[in-house]
């Protein structure tokens, strides 16, 4: 899931005690009684049929989230194991250039692939931001120290490589942080109108959604989103980063990934707990169960994503509308691809 | 992931500017929607647009015979608040003031102002995941204005149709249903698609264009704007031209124009827009009494600003 993924969850301390997921009903009964989808066909689902709702206007004004419900023909944990290794650079509709995992602990040369190639558009866009950072503005998510780091190094050489291995250390430094410190290592974005923490961009998120916080409860719990991050996670995520393209514009990102088995069925988390610019951050969580259609035994995955970005709060009425319905054809090209890639390699 | 933010424009836009109407009604539309979260700034948004024209000295004729050169002046203003009922309808209530006056020439049918106002009363719906509709009444009073009655009520509508593709594509299905007019209705279809990462064409009427991302904040574009509107005249207004037949008559308004512009967003809120060209069609058509002018190209100026808010 490594880039498969919106965003992650932050779960209310409040809506924990009242979790009472649908564990141990059928999956299909289970995700109606949890998600927005009013009719769930099994069949249809494994045969490829990808449902997909937006969320509800959210009074978080970056705020916008979607649910999506698919079925792959595979066994949940095999699925857990797919969502977090498939490479979406090899899938060209999602405009993925470059993505890779992290060690634990991250290491600077797990960015070595990182190259910004200003013949690309997009990509020149990001360079070009670079340069003409300040340390009071720059359009891009930093703190004010990163900001006046980065001016430093990248300064007014435009060599590409220069730039890129002066991001390279900016993500190194940031993924350690949060590999030593979790949520509570994610500096805000600093460069804007005020202070802005990812985190509680997507805590402010869940908070409007009460009957999804709860039914993750248990992974938001335990990845330490759901006490305001001051414990660190008992859970091991996996580490990425990927440079994509988003909005026409070249993104960095780094993510975490947590998965945890919840009786018979799999929660995970994709939260992105750095994000260069476009967005703010963005979190999905999963809800993975085994299903059975006939002779046929697969998962159906429900995903809900979040996404928090400073367009939305000047994108209303009509617009905001057409804009969680296009979010989920960019999610749903996603999911053929991913699913796409089960079809080739089984 | 990948994360297509493009801005989404898809107001679903009306097939051609229409009218409005009073004031009182704006106030009471403002007002209305009150059981759906009025208070929740989010479930509320603004549209206004502002925009004003000139166009230079155009050889005009009636029928084949020269009346002269005529300029014109065009204001549109048009503000609309909407709010959300559900989370997949919207209303919309507002009010429109638009005036086209002109140059009159010594001779001919030609009127020196056409004006409407009008209210806006619609809805925004999604039908389905990837379909989303508008439509909007626009009742109101569509005349010269010399005499105002009830001759003037109009009451056009449009429906819009859009099918979201994707971040890149998406097509539009439009309908203006004037029944005054001399085409009760109009259908049409365009599309937005954005093929390179620097272009779009954005095929919707009433502005088709292509348009070219310099940065940000500054998109250029070459394209075409299409005004059209049917009104009626005054009482007296064929005793005035010496062709009494055209008194309180019907008159349809259409004028095209083409060429480059620029488009500036000052702010992620407001958007500032300056254009120049060429007027390549005017005509006014008194359809029942087989009268119409023409008017041969000219050049034209505009400015635009489109706040949302």
């Amino acid at each position: 899931m490594k880039r498969l993924s919106i965003c992650l969850i932050i779960g209310l301390c409040c809506a924990v005690s009242i979790a009472a997921p649908a564990h141990d009903l059928d999956p299909l009964k289970s995700l109606q009684q949890v998600s927005g989808f009013p009719n769930i066909d099994a069949k249809r689902l494994m045969g490829g049929e990808i449902l997909g709702q937006r969320g509800p206007l959210m009074n978080s004004p970056h705020g916008i989230s979607s649910q999506i419900c698919y079925a792959v023909r595979l066994t949940p944990a095999e699925t857990v194991k797919r969502l977090q290794t498939w490479e979406p650079t090899r899938c060209e509709s999602l405009k993925v250039y470059a993505s890779s995992g992290l060690q634990i602990p991250c290491e600077l040369k797990d960015f070595n692939s990182l190259h910004l190639d200003p013949g690309q558009r997009p990509v020149k866009w990001l360079l070009d931001k670079t340069q003409a950072i300040t340390a009071d503005n720059s359009g891009l998510n930093l703190t004010r120290s990163e900001a006046h780091e980065l001016a430093g190094c990248a300064g007014k050489n435009p060599d590409p490589n220069r730039v890129s291995s002066c991001w390279a250390k900016l993500l190194f430094e940031r993924a350690t942080a949060f590999q030593n410190k979790g949520l509570t290592g994610v500096l805000p974005y600093e460069t804007g109108e005020e202070p802005l923490s990812p985190a509680a961009q997507v805590r402010l998120m869940l908070q409007e959604q009460g009957r999804i916080t709860r039914e993750f409860a248990p992974i938001l719990q335990k990845s330490g989103l759901m006490n305001d991050g001051a414990l660190v996670s008992p859970l091991t995520p996996s580490y990425n980063w990927s440079l994509f393209e988003a909005d026409r514009h070249a993104t960095l990102n780094l993510g975490a990934v947590y998965q945890l088995a919840v009786g018979d069925h799999y929660q995970l988390l994709d939260f992105h707990y750095y994000v260069s610019g476009c967005y703010y951050t963005a979190a999905t969580l999963y809800e993975i169960w085994p299903i059975r259609v006939g002779e046929t035994t697969g998962s159906l995955v429900w995903r809900v994503d979040f996404l928090a970005a400073p367009s939305l709060r000047y994108t209303k009425g009509i617009e905001r509308i057409a804009y969680g319905s296009v979010m989920i054809q960019e999610i749903k090209k996603e999911i053929r691809c991913f699913q796409n890639e089960i079809r080739t390699k089984p | 992931m990948n994360r297509h933010l493009d801005t989404i424009w898809l107001a679903v836009k009306c097939i051609f500017s229409c009218a409005s109407f009073p004031a009182m009604l704006l106030a009471a539309a403002l007002a209305a929607p009150a059981g759906s979260a009025a208070a929740e700034s989010m479930a509320v948004s603004h549209e206004l647009d502002v925009e004003l024209g000139f166009t230079g000295r155009a050889l005009t004729l009636q029928d084949d015979r020269h009346l002269g050169s005529v300029t014109g002046l065009d204001a549109d203003i048009k503000y609309v608040v909407s709010s959300h009922v559900t989370n997949d309808l919207l209303l919309r209530f507002g009010a429109e003031w638009e005036r086209f006056s002109f140059g009159r020439p010594q001779t001919g049918a030609q009127p020196d102002t056409l004006q409407q106002v009008s209210a806006v009363i619609g809805l925004d719906y999604q039908l389905a995941d990837q379909w989303l509709m508008r439509a909007d009444i626009q009742p109101g009073l569509y005349g010269d204005f010399r005499q105002v009655g009830w001759r003037s009520f109009d009451a056009p509508l449009m429906l819009g149709l859009v099918y979201l593709h994707d971040a890149d594509l998406q097509w539009f299905f439009g309908l203006r249903v004037d029944l005054r007019s001399q085409y009760p209705a109009l259908p049409a279809a365009g599309v937005r698609w954005k093929f390179a990462d620097a272009w779009t064409l954005d095929f919707q009427l009433p502005r088709p264009r292509v348009e070219y991302d310099v940065n940000d904040k500054l998109q250029a574009y070459f394209g075409a704007g299409i005004k059209a509107g049917t009104y009626v005249v005054g009482d007296h207004f064929g005793d005035d031209h010496g062709m009494p037949i055209l008194n309180h008559a019907t008159v349809d308004y259409t004028d095209v124009r083409v060429g480059p512009g620029f488009s500036w967003k000052v702010l992620p809120t407001l958007t500032l827009e300056a254009g120049g060209g060429c007027m390549v069609h005017r005509s006014w058509d008194f359809f029942d009494q087989h009268v119409r002018l023409d008017s041969r190209p000219a050049p034209y100026l505009q400015l635009a600003a489109h706040a949302r808010f």
